[in-house]
């Protein structure tokens, strides 16, 4: 049992569970990339309303400022001659919630005598007074900052970029300068307005649309305002970041966004796939939101997750489920294994397995039943006829060895006659025979004879015909009463049609006459040719039937050769039968001074050379008798 | 007992060891990677194997001294300059000299919003430059070239044009060029105007000491040049370890960089170190003809009143 | 040895072909057993492929005609070969079964 590695039930789960797997996963699969592709695009467009409501967000903070200053450039206006009066412009400004400094910054001489005039105002922080001071000197030379210098040069409002205050803090801060124009067009000032990026710095941190995405604005210079965790993006721009990464699509995003213009772009980098949205405020800053795929697809990926595991599970289930059932099924076939390698061994009666299900097992176990019964009786037959078979093998030997014991050996040798015969059997108990007395010292009764079949039955009529000879021509009668007699008695009730033809001779070894009579027997040679001789009709066969005898008279010095068909009839493997001319070739070939016992021999020698090894299937008899 | 242990084994060790000669070098900027391999030199102490014992400081930003003032006020005894900045200092009386000629190209460009294709498309334009230090170049170009530029002096950088608020903007290729292409991305070749192309092409930074401190100190200055070019060399062959270390630099002195604009930038500023006859990084001096040439250009622009002897502030 | 039966209206025709010899005389007893169940057969016997016979398929033909005879039938055996009609001679068989 245990030449079984890979048993069937395991075997047949395990096939049962792939086939499973693969159409689970094939449904996974197609489930996947439908959800997959919704939720793409979901989540798409839902980044670029989020990008839209926050651009708004801001946009709206800046807006709220450029307002103010706007209305402020009025007070401005109207108050150019009153350098006094600029104090309660930016007061007013730096007091408005969201705007912490504002200044108002003149040209060179605006006033007369003074090259510095730059009133500002602040609020502090500590005490949330509204503070002034005078921002011109050597020192701090403003007209040669950004935020005076560039919308002077541009001669449009602009914001400034996102720079660290003097005074510190975490967060950055961008100035809104406005430049005043007087009649002719010429700048004579510059009004400004601090705004501290903290609540916008903390509304982009606070937007997390999923774990790892993040929302960055960036400056016109492509700034960072948020910096992101550990402050990673501090004084780093939008380039910077995009030539180190070394990816050309998050180059050119970076490229269309500071352009201007909104998208969208989907970014493979080291093995993450996430897409960015973007887009720009009026103040030509951008703002994009960056969302990696794996937390879109997180939700999918956690269903496909569970469906994964709750499908593992079901397979381990099923395999096991499957294996147990099938084993249970099975069981009895490893039971049926068993007991036929113990019936094998010898074991006739070993028990079979129970099975009571009406089924192929149930089939199978009837079949084995039977199978072990028919075995059983068989075997036990097998006995019987091997013991049977032995006892009539000896028994058929013991037969064979009485009836040729039967045959005479004695082969009269005299001054006037020769004889000889010889009797090779094809099976043990032959059907042929001869025989031979010589009656009141001068009669010779000979006789051939081949009865139809083989075995005991045949033995059996052979002895009865030889007896029957003996018998009655011990009284001196002509063959064909022999004959005659003979037939009577054996077609008296033969059902089984055997019959025997027979050649029964009469020499008066005195006078050389020769009387005989032939019951459908192979003609007889004499001297090298055959006797003429009546067919008249094998023994046994009609009861009344009327043999003919015939006479004929032969001198010192013939020969003459009995046989049965055995030796015409004697076959090569190619069917060519040995034939009465070649017998009679034989004959006279000859040398005549040939002894009877030779000749005989030579005869049977002479057929089995011709049929060269092929198994003689008729018993062979030969008898010659030299008259001399 | 411990304590005698310790002084006994700083004074034997103070016995073994040469007395190092203590040197400060201050060069012309806040640190970055243009100066990286002086900290390369130090940090991998060859400075030190020279006997050495080097301190670098940097000028603040918003210094009211130049760098040449550091030599004179006794902060340093070796600082860097710029050739031309040099010559002029020179002519002004203060006796310095050329020690060292470390780049060998000018790496003065002009980057505009609009293509540029010769020194006459300046003409006219709204071009800013730094408030400081760039006047001499810009009159040598107005002046050889017959053009007009309507110069804007900055002194908060690159923003304005950014902004657009002026039409080009002059700059180092190492520098500024950086800077914008951090702000705006990778500038269009044709928009770049490298005076290099044009016939000036003076180089530009090199090491100075003060002429006394030389003629007493003349080996010391040796040691400190040799060491240097050895820094120079490793940041050559190991540029990513030169930008760390110089974003170590930057971040000690809490200047707001960038490594990929330090990376940038030392690329950029090694580019100016190979030779133009050889184009290799082999450190040679200035060379007479190109001097004698900006000799006479600052004389013809009137920087300067006399004309300088190349022997006199080259060694 | 071959045997065809093929009954036509008013008898059967066995058609013999091959040797009948003592290797198949058994098998031959068997082919033609439903002859013998015959109820009123009138039998030919075709031996115009048939090369040869033994003493045992004598007895069987014998053993048909009786059969048959027994039954009111006749069997005839036909278009013999010369070698096969000459076993029939010899044993005497001729005078007994209808050659034709």
């Amino acid at each position: 049992m245990n030449r079984i590695k890979n048993s069937f039930s395991k075997r047949l789960s395990l096939n049962i569970l792939l086939i499973t797997s693969v159409l689970i996963m094939l449904m996974l699969g197609i489930v996947s990339l439908f959800s997959y592709r919704i939720i793409e695009n979901e989540a798409q467009q839902s980044a670029r309303n989020l990008l839209h409501s926050t651009i708004y967000q801001i946009q709206s903070v800046f807006t709220a400022v450029e307002e103010d200053v706007k209305c402020a450039s009025w007070l401005v206006d109207e108050n150019r001659e009153d350098p006094d009066y600029m104090y309660e412009v930016t007061r007013k400004l730096a007091d408005i919630p969201g705007i912490v400094g504002s200044a108002v910054a003149f040209k060179p001489y605006h006033f007369e005598g003074k090259y510095y005039y730059s009133p500002y105002s602040f609020r502090n922080e500590e005490t949330g007074n509204i503070e002034d001071k005078q921002l011109g000197n050597q020192k701090y030379d403003y007209f040669f900052m950004d935020w005076y210098q560039i919308p002077f040069l541009l001669g449009e409002p602009c914001w400034s970029e996102p720079y660290f205050d003097e005074g510190g803090g975490d967060y950055m801060m961008t100035t809104y300068s406005y430049p005043m124009k007087d009649d002719e067009g010429q700048i004579y000032a510059i009004i400004t307005a601090d705004v501290s990026l903290k609540r916008i710095t903390e509304l982009l941190e606070s937007i997390k649309p999923y774990p790892n995405s993040y929302v960055n604005l960036v400056s016109r210079s492509g700034k960072f305002v948020s910096f992101g965790k550990d402050n990673a993006l501090m004084g780093r721009t939008i380039f910077s970041t995009a030539i180190e990464s070394g990816n050309k699509d998050i180059y050119a995003m970076a490229r269309d966004m500071m352009d201007g213009n909104d998208g969208i772009v989907t970014v493979r980098r080291e093995g993450k796939k996430y897409f960015r949205v973007y887009g720009s405020l009026s103040n030509k800053w951008s703002m994009f939101i960056s969302c990696s795929y794996f937390d879109i697809l997180f939700r999918a990926i956690r269903m496909q997750t569970i469906l994964t595991i709750v499908g593992i599970f079901f397979l381990a289930l099923l395999f096991l489920i499957c294996y147990s059932v099938i084993r249970k099924m099975t069981q009895p076939l490893t039971e049926f294994s068993e007991s036929a390698i113990s019936i094998a061994g010898g074991n006739f009666n070993t028990a079979l397995p129970e099975i009571k299900s009406e089924d192929e097992i149930g089939q199978l176990k009837d079949s084995f039943d039977h199978m072990q019964k028919s075995i059983r009786e068989y075997i036990h037959n097998l006995k019987n006829t091997t013991q049977e078979k032995e006892r009539l093998e000896s028994e058929l030997n013991i037969a064979s060895k009485i009836q040729m014991a039967m045959l005479s050996k004695k082969f009269p040798n005299s001054e006037n006659i020769e004889l000889h015969a010889i009797l090779r059997p094809a099976k043990q108990v032959g059907g042929d025979l001869y025989d031979f007395f010589i009656y009141d010292k001068h009669i010779l009764y000979f006789t051939v004879g081949d009865v139809s079949g083989k075995g005991v039955p045949a033995s059996l009529i052979m002895a009865i015909t030889r007896a029957f000879f003996r018998f009655v021509a011990n009284m001196d009668v002509e063959p064909d009463k022999i004959v005659s007699r003979l037939n009577y008695a054996l077609s008296d009730e033969n059902d089984s049609g055997m019959f025997v033809t027979l050649f029964v001779g009469r020499l008066d070894l005195s006078t050389g006459e020769l009387s005989y009579c032939n019951a459908g027997h192979n003609p007889v040679v004499l001297n090298g040719k055959f006797l003429d001789v009546k067919p008249n009709l094998a023994v046994g066969l009609i009861n009344d039937f009327k043999f003919e005898l015939q006479r004929c008279l032969i001198s010192k010095g013939d020969k003459l050769l009995l046989y049965t068909d055995g030796i015409t009839e004697a076959e090569r493997t190619d069917f060519t039968q040995f034939g009465e001319e070649r017998l009679l070739a034989w004959v006279n070939s000859l040398p005549e001074d040939t002894d009877s016992s030779t000749a005989c021999h030579d005869l049977y020698d002479e057929v089995k050379k011709f049929t060269d090894g092929n198994e003689q299937n008729d018993d062979i008899t030969i008898m010659t008798i030299k008259y001399k | 007992m411990k304590k005698l242990l310790t002084i006994t084994a700083a004074v034997l060790l103070s016995l073994c060891m040469p007395a190092q000669t203590k040197v400060t070098f201050v060069p012309q900027w806040t640190p970055q990677s243009q100066f990286a391999g002086y900290y390369l030199a130090l940090e991998k102490g060859f400075y030190a194997q020279e006997g050495l014992d080097v301190t670098i400081k940097h000028m603040g930003a918003n210094s009211s001294e130049s760098v040449c003032d550091q030599l004179f006020n006794g902060n340093a005894q070796i600082v860097g300059m710029q050739l031309l900045q040099a010559a002029i200092a020179r002519a002004d009386g203060c006796n310095i000299l050329n020690v060292f000629q470390l780049t060998q190209k000018s790496g003065l460009w002009c980057i505009g919003h609009n293509p540029l294709t010769c020194p006459e498309d300046l003409d006219g334009l709204r071009i800013g430059r730094w408030k400081v230090g760039f006047s001499e170049f810009c009159d040598i170009l107005e002046a050889y070239k017959g053009i007009h530029i309507n110069w804007i002096p900055f002194i908060q950088g690159i923003n304005m044009f950014v902004f657009g608020a002026v039409d080009a903007i002059l700059c180092y290729n190492y520098s500024e060029y950086i800077a914008i292409r951090m702000a705006m991305g990778d500038i269009e070749d044709d928009h770049v105007l490298k005076f290099s192309e044009y016939g000036y092409d003076c180089p530009e930074d090199g090491l100075y000491v003060r002429e006394d401190y030389y003629d007493g100190n003349r080996e010391t200055v040796e040691k400190f040049v040799r060491a240097s070019k050895k820094g120079w060399d490793y940041a050559r062959q190991h540029p990513e370890e030169a930008v760390d270390i110089s974003m170590r630099y930057v971040k000690e002195a809490n200047v707001v960089s960038d490594r990929t604009h330090q990376k940038l930038m030392l690329e950029e500023y090694l580019h100016l170190q190979d030779n133009p006859a050889t184009g290799k990084a082999d450190y040679a001096p200035v060379d007479r003809k190109i001097f004698e040439e900006m000799n006479q250009a600052l004389i013809n622009t009137g920087y300067t009143t006399r004309k300088i002897d190349f022997d006199e502030i080259i060694r | 040895m071959d045997v065809t039966i093929t009954k036509t209206e008013n008898k059967t025709i066995v058609t013999l072909v091959g040797r009948l010899d003592t290797t198949n005389a058994d098998k031959f007893q068997q082919d033609i057993a439903p002859l013998f169940e015959e109820a009123n057969p009138d039998i030919e016997l075709d031996c115009t492929d048939m090369d040869y016979t033994s003493s045992q398929g004598l007895r069987i033909f014998l053993m048909l005609q009786k059969s048959v005879s027994s039954k009111g039938g006749s069997m005839v055996m036909s278009n013999m070969k010369p070698q096969v009609k000459e076993i029939f001679d010899i044993t005497g068989f001729s005078n007994i079964i209808r050659i034709l």
